[in-house]
């Protein structure tokens, strides 16, 4: 399997970024992780990428092709930042897979969820969770 | 007889004086007495004719009037009489005497034909007895009447006296219906007093538990890092790191329950009702836990003929069944086969299902109680988390039903749950 050119994982809590790091780098899926403690800041990561407003030779700025998204987050939560990534140009998206990761299993959540063109994942992260979604839209 | 009128007033014959010889006293009698009896006949019918004009209700007026104009007659035969003592007219005095008879006569007949008449006319006695009568009748009547009027008031009274009561037990009601209002109200608001602190209370259990999650996870995935990048852990580490492992799967597993009954909660307070088939269910639960029922070589018997639905939405019976088979399955006697079985039916105001085991049963002596208690475990030798019983008596008495248990240690236990038969949705 080809690695992947980027993943972002956006969670307030730093442990969860630090296992899900770990996770993906264990997994090799790519050499390029950044992670993001709330939406507000990821969205102006994307924001830039997608206007392709950034140094191409820093190696912090990379085109991601899968996001990891906890919905409960300060400053802006996962569903507020779905609300702004959605208005962002369809062609940087359409090369993006986005996977909302939370450990909510609430109804509403969940119905939430569905309004979005994104996985909905429950916590923790696996092996078996990450194959999974390679297998489904990564595969050769 | 023409000569006989010509000389009526003729006195051509001796005055009747010279039959008397002119002798005083005869004379005098004679005249005297004529004199008077002239001037008696003469007031009489006077008398007659005024009584007879004065009284307006004669019947026989005509016999009076004869009788006076007879009697008036009679006077003047005496007139005559008395005249001829010493004028001699004889002719007129015949012809007087020839009218007075004719007056007599008829008189006396039409007497004797109003006789019956007369006699049927009421005699003052007989008028006066008949008006005692009719006082009689009278004083009667009012008496009569006078009963009449007090039956009459006294029913008039009754009615009144009814209106009042029926008025003050319609008040009475009024009032009665406003103090059930009231405390319908109150029950109402403590209804929902009692469903928001329940709300609340589920809301706190999912959000203590959704939040204990995250730090679970990541206790779980560093003990995992670590076991990772550990070179050669000894033994005594290795042990630790096997309880720190069970710790966790345990918090896990009650974090997990707990979020499972707070969903479960929030869920059933949105249900509908709905008839469920019991086949259909179970064979959705059968399906879940094949892998179960085939481990153990399970018998499931069923007999649903004389109920074949239940009146519970569709997930709450899969929990039912799914609770309580796995429960059978789990407490099973290992020397023999698992045998269970479902039975439904009603009775006269619910509907009950029982599912009974041949497993290891329940010492229910001060257990009862404590078995349909969340977390609540009375064996500890095979997995289970004390949540089963728990959620199914919460989702049957959701319902308004009850469950009940009946076991005997070695032999087997039946667990019976009944739901209230409801016409309509009235939730």
């Amino acid at each position: 399997m080809r690695k992947l050119t980027g993943v972002l994982l956006i969670d307030d809590d730093e442990t969860t970024n630090f296992l899900n790091r770990r996770l993906l780098e264990r997994l090799g899926v790519t050499e390029n992780i950044r992670t993001f403690v709330n939406g507000k800041q990821a969205f102006d990561y994307l924001y830039n990428i997608s206007n392709n407003n950034y140094d191409t030779t820093n190696k912090d700025y990379f085109q991601p092709q899968l996001i990891f998204l906890d919905i409960n987050m300060p400053v802006m939560d996962g569903f507020e930042m779905l609300d702004l990534y959605e208005r962002l140009n369809a062609d940087f998206r359409k090369n993006i897979v986005m996977a909302v990761l939370t450990s909510s299993t609430h109804p509403q959540d969940t119905e939430t969820s569905k309004k979005y063109a994104a996985e909905y994942l429950t916590k923790p992260l696996s092996t078996e969770k990450v194959s999974n979604l390679l297998n489904k839209y990564f595969a050769d | 007889m023409n000569e006989f009128f010509k000389k009526i007033v003729e006195s051509d014959f001796m005055p009747h004086g010279h039959c008397y010889f002119w002798k005083t006293e005869i004379v005098a009698m004679n005249v005297g007495g004529d004199s008077l009896i002239m001037l008696a006949y003469y007031s009489i019918p006077f008398m007659l004719f005024y009584f007879a004009k004065k009284r307006q209700d004669l019947t026989h007026k005509y016999v009076f009037l004869l009788f006076g104009a007879f009697i008036l007659a009679c006077g003047t035969t005496h007139l005559i009489d008395m005249i001829t003592v010493w004028v001699p007219i004889y002719r007129l005095g015949g012809l007087v005497k020839v009218v007075t008879a004719i007056l007599s006569v008829g008189t006396a007949i039409v007497l004797w034909r109003s006789l019956p008449v007369l006699l049927s006319i009421p005699s003052q006695a007989q008028l006066t007895a008949a008006n005692k009568q009719l006082q009689v009748e009278i004083a009667e009547r009012e008496r009569v009447q006078e009963a009449l009027r007090v039956v009459n008031e006294e029913l008039e009274m009754r009615v009144r006296e009814r209106t009042e009561e029926l008025y003050s037990t319609n008040q009475k009601l009024e009032k009665e219906i406003a103090v059930r209002m009231v405390a319908e109200k109150t029950l109402q608001r403590k209804n929902r007093e009692l469903e928001r602190s329940n709300r609340d209370l589920d809301n706190f259990v999912y959000c203590a538990s959704h939040d204990l999650k995250a730090p679970i996870f990541n206790i779980e995935g560093l003990v995992n890092v670590l076991k990772e990048e550990m070179v050669a852990p000894d033994e005594n580490i290795n042990q630790l790191l096997t309880h720190l492992d069970k710790s966790v799967a345990q918090i896990n597993r009650t974090i997990h329950d707990l979020t499972a009954v707070s969903i479960f909660q929030n869920e059933s307070e949105t249900h509908l009702l709905e008839q469920v088939n019991l086949h259909e269910v179970l064979q959705e639960v059968k399906v879940s836990i094949a892998a179960t029922i085939e481990r153990n070589n399970a018998v499931l018997d069923t007999d649903f003929m004389a109920q074949a639905t239940l009146p519970i939405n569709r997930k709450d019976a899969k929990s039912i069944l799914y609770n309580l088979l796995t429960n059978a399955l789990k407490y099973k006697e290992p020397s023999r086969k698992p045998y269970v079985k479902l039975t439904s039916g009603f009775k006269e105001n619910y509907i009950f299902l029982s599912v009974t085991d041949n497993g290891i049963g329940i010492d229910l002596r001060g257990n009862e109680e404590k078995l349909f208690k969340l977390f609540k475990r009375l064996h500890d030798h095979v997995e289970g988390s004390g949540v089963g019983l728990f959620i199914v008596k919460r989702i049957v008495e959701n319902y308004g039903g009850s469950i009940t248990v009946a076991s005997v240690v070695g032999e087997g236990t039946t667990f019976t749950l009944r739901f209230p038969i409801v016409d309509t949705i009235d939730i």
